[in-house]
């Protein structure tokens, strides 16, 4: 059964000009479904449109979307609140820079209706000493263990579906693995649907089953990784990755 | 070339500081006399058995007035009055604004623009102008020209807040906070406000001077605080026709306290500017 599934979904700015044609993509339980891309090809603009979250005078003007069977967009025009939540391409700047860590978390459970159960949320996202952690503020931990914290309180509501708009971006590569294994083994756990934003050909081949390459505001190639990456129909996908393959190999000693 | 200007920057910033610390200390000195003098010598109130306009001298330093009253006295009683109000003014337009200033920005829309459209009209009568018509239509009281002034200073500060507050508003944790299902006015208490209140914060030390030389100056116009009442401003406009038959000292000195304390404000309004940047 499909968990999310998104169609004919346009975006355009104020004036008529258009972010995304016409996009479609679907999203399995417990499946993390990467959308690739380079800058400006409206690949945020999607995830954040799912969510309510775009920017003033960016709005969907047409399309369907539904979550688990239920649909929560049609027509352009949000229905409902999709029981989804999402972790941002900077940890720090995405967390209340004026309140402890500890209170941001109790003041989410506390609004979700759940008590006390901070210290045990911030175990399972691995921090083991969840105390000092909550003690601090955003600016006093790192980046990765921020990232850690968003991913506690982006399960806390037990959503079917994730967002992850670039959520390594910001990190350096040590920090990058461990994160993209968390995101992972926390998905696979709870069965909850990922739709993971990257530019980055490597994460996504080693972190999703399917992608779906976008360009210019559209989807060239939906199709699973190891198709995409082995046997690209598209043109722009086959540029794409050679572009990247070229960078490795330029990088490379 | 690189070395001078390093040096010039460094010497700017230490004398800023200096310049900070002092006005802290002509601050803490004013209020100190201020507590302590009418405590211990009253509030020069009373014409006694001095002379009218005795120049200054050894027993009576800042001279006596045409009533004879002594100046000094006088001035250091109107501490009270001129710098409680200044930093009552400068607190309430403070809360008042940066709050409507938040709420305007993270409700946006009809609000934000009905708030802002309010705003411009206020800001386009100049604030001594708008106070006056204020005590004008409500009457000649202290407190009345205190709200007046307040009224007066909002619109700057909402405007300010405001600004900060759309910065605020764009960040990830405001959108991750609307996500949770926060309300709006729960997330701009919450999460703008605090975030944005800093600049606010900076500008109401120049509030509080701007406020005193506002004040001040309704008095001065015979609208604030009402003679014989000590209040710097009022006591300008009585010594005002002794200046011109060279009594100068009537209207000096509470000239040089309005001075000195609206200097020290906007000096330590500059310091909190630059630390807290």
């Amino acid at each position: 059964m499909t968990l999310l599934s998104v169609e004919g979904l346009c975006i355009d700015a104020r004036g008529g000009q258009g972010i995304v044609r016409d996009v479609g993509i679907e999203v399995d339980p417990g499946e993390i479904v990467g959308i690739v891309g380079e800058s400006g090809s409206g690949k945020t603009m999607t995830a954040l449109s799912l969510l309510g979250l775009l920017p003033e005078g960016v709005s969907v003007v047409r399309g369907e979307a539904s979550l688990a069977g239920t649909p929560f967009l049609r027509g352009g025009r949000t229905l409902r609140r999709p029981n989804a939540t999402m972790i941002f391409q900077n940890p720090t700047a995405a967390l209340n820079p004026t309140m402890r860590i500890g209170a941001q978390l109790r003041r989410l459970l506390r609004f979700l209706g759940r008590k006390g159960e901070a210290e045990a949320l911030l175990e399972s996202v691995g921090i083991h000493e969840p105390r000092a952690v909550m003690a601090r503020y955003p600016h006093q931990l790192s980046g990765g263990m921020n990232q850690r914290v968003l991913i506690a309180m982006a399960i806390a509501a037990e959503p079917s579906l994730l967002i992850a708009d670039e959520p390594t971006t910001g990190l350096d590569v040590t920090v990058q693995a461990q994160i993209l294994r968390l995101i992972r083994s926390t998905v696979a756990a709870r069965e909850i649907g990922v739709l993971f934003v990257s530019h980055d050909m490597g994460v996504i081949a080693q972190m999703c089953r399917r992608v779906a390459v976008m360009y210019r505001g559209e989807v060239r190639e939906f199709a699973d990784v190891d198709d995409v990456f082995h046997a690209p129909r598209d043109s722009y996908t086959k540029e794409l990755l050679a572009s990247a393959r070229e960078g490795d190999d330029g990088s490379r000693p | 070339m690189t070395v001078t200007l390093r040096g010039n920057l460094a010497g700017r910033v230490r004398l800023g500081d200096r310049m900070a610390y002092a006005a802290f200390a002509t601050l803490g000195l004013i209020i100190a006399l201020g507590t302590v003098v009418p405590l211990l010598f009253g509030d020069g109130d009373v014409a006694r058995d001095n002379d009218a306009l005795l120049s200054p001298s050894w027993s009576h330093p800042f001279g006596t007035d045409r009533y004879g009253r002594d100046v000094l006295l006088r001035s250091m009683a109107a501490v009270r009055i001129d710098l409680s109000l200044g930093v009552v003014v400068a607190l309430s337009v403070l809360l008042i604004g940066s709050v409507v200033g938040a709420l305007s920005a993270t409700f946006g829309g009809v609000v934000d623009a009905v708030i802002m459209r309010i705003t411009d009209i206020l800001l386009a009568v100049p604030g001594v102008v708008l106070a006056l018509i204020i005590t004008a239509s409500l009457g000649k009281n202290a407190w009345f020209a205190a709200i007046a002034v307040i009224v007066a200073f909002i619109p700057i500060l909402v405007r300010l807040a405001r600004a900060k507050a759309l910065e605020v508003r764009s960040a990830d944790y405001i959108a991750a906070a609307r996500l949770s299902g926060a309300s709006t006015a729960g997330v701009a208490f919450r999460h703008v406000l605090p975030n944005a209140i800093k600049y606010p914060f900076v500008q109401s030390t120049l509030v509080a001077s701007l406020a005193i030389l506002d004040f001040a100056a309704l008095s001065f116009l015979g609208v604030g605080v009402q003679p014989p009442t000590p209040e710097w401003g009022a006591m300008i406009a009585e010594g005002v026709g002794d200046t011109l038959l060279g009594y100068w000292w009537p209207a000096f000195f509470p000239g040089l306290m309005i001075l000195l304390s609206a200097g020290s404000f906007q000096v330590i309004g500059d310091w909190l500017d630059r630390r807290m940047r």
